[in-house]
């Protein structure tokens, strides 16, 4: 086990409403896909009961950055309450869409040195922290900021998903090695 | 491996096989579902793709008020080629199952299983499984030299994702599907290219 930072803490989406859990889940593969991310181990627990369904979905998706070093991968958590299907008119044709409450956390972590090859004795931890935080210190910002650029934007496709407002969020001004 | 070292003879047999472990995907779902339905199926699933089953357990519990608990471990195990082997794990778990009787819209009547019930996949690839490797302990370390630098392309690309998203989550998304669970989509089918 390397050493893991938690560059992104409980970003959170709260939501009450229409939604397609389908189309929304089929899209997050998508979303995956497209960025380049793992799908990593996933999670599902569905309950049926008299108030409706209620579902948590977790993920973890995970990239490698650069190979031996440094690895970004979130948590995904949707949790889903009191989901039932509702008829709903879109234009002039009837669709069956799910009406519940849905609350979304993700969180970004970095794991550097998840090969553990740095790991075995007190020294080689001492270097590897050296490596990380002042050697390479600006590769460090960089993969930082690409994976809170990472999660923001999954953030902006659930929002986008479940047609609230959004909030744009800017890019950070990338390092100059990095074009 | 440190053993191994200590004694100054060779590396164990379970650390020279250098095993890829995988995600876990869990599913547990609360609802009324076909048990019978589901084992057949899942059983018939590893058979079609010429896995050799192995069901190394199965547990039936003390019933109790609520129900009957039942515990299954699968395991599944292919040759994909000489150096490669895979191995899918599966664990199932039910709790407080109760067998209810449904009259369904036809006028057929069908037994089905109301409860919980917790499923949890797991796979990994082994490479080069056999013991001719470690003959002697030149051969075992020569056998690791080609796993991390001549071979590691190879056993990072296309096996543990094509066992990942082609075997587990297709078995996955079938287990959704037969639970009837909400979302029951397979994202993953074009992951390892369009003709698998």
């Amino acid at each position: 086990m390397g050493e893991v930072h938690h560059v992104v803490d409980h970003l959170k989406l709260e939501y009450r409403g229409v939604f397609n859990i389908r189309e929304m889940l089929s899209g997050l593969g998508r979303w995956m896909k497209e960025n380049p991310y793992e799908k990593g181990g996933d999670y599902m627990s569905e309950q049926h009961t008299a108030h409706g369904k209620c579902i948590e979905y977790t993920y973890w998706p995970w990239k490698k950055e650069t190979y031996p070093y440094v690895r970004l991968y979130m948590k995904v958590r949707i949790l889903i309450y009191d989901a039932k299907k509702v008829d709903v008119l879109v234009g002039k044709k009837k669709m069956t869409l799910d009406h519940g409450r849905i609350l979304i956390y993700l969180d970004g972590l970095l794991d550097y040195d998840h090969d553990s090859y740095w790991d075995t004795t007190p020294m080689h931890v001492f270097f590897r922290t050296l490596w990380v935080k002042f050697v390479l210190r600006n590769y460090t910002k960089m993969y930082e900021r690409n994976l809170i650029n990472d999660v923001h934007d999954l953030y902006e496709y659930f929002e986008r998903m479940l047609n609230t407002y959004r909030t744009y969020r800017p890019v950070e001004k990338q390092p100059h090695f990095y074009y | 491996m440190a053993e191994a070292n200590k004694k100054g003879t060779s590396i164990s047999y379970e650390d020279s096989i250098q095993l890829m472990q995988m995600p876990r995907p869990h599913l547990r779902f609360k609802g009324v579902w076909d048990m019978q339905d589901l084992y057949e199926f899942m059983i018939t699933y590893f058979r079609d793709r010429k896995y050799k089953f192995y069901e190394r357990q199965y547990k039936h519990k003390v019933p109790h008020p609520y129900g009957v608990e039942r515990q299954h471990v699968w395991q599944a195990d292919a040759v994909f080629d000489e150096t490669y082997q895979w191995h899918i794990n599966v664990y199932i778990h039910t709790y407080d199952a109760q067998d209810i009787t449904v009259k369904m819209r036809d006028g057929t009547v069908r037994t089905f299983t109301k409860g919980r019930i917790w499923i949890e996949f797991s796979g990994r690839v082994t490479i080069f499984d056999d013991h001719r490797w470690l003959e002697s302990p030149l051969a075992a370390q020569f056998k690791m030299f080609i796993n991390r630098y001549v071979q590691k392309k190879r056993h990072q690309n296309g096996m543990w994702d094509v066992l990942m998203y082609r075997e587990i989550q297709k078995l996955v998304w079938l287990t959704r599907r037969r639970l009837k669970m909400e979302y029951d989509d397979y994202e993953q089918r074009h992951w390892t290219g369009v003709h698998g």
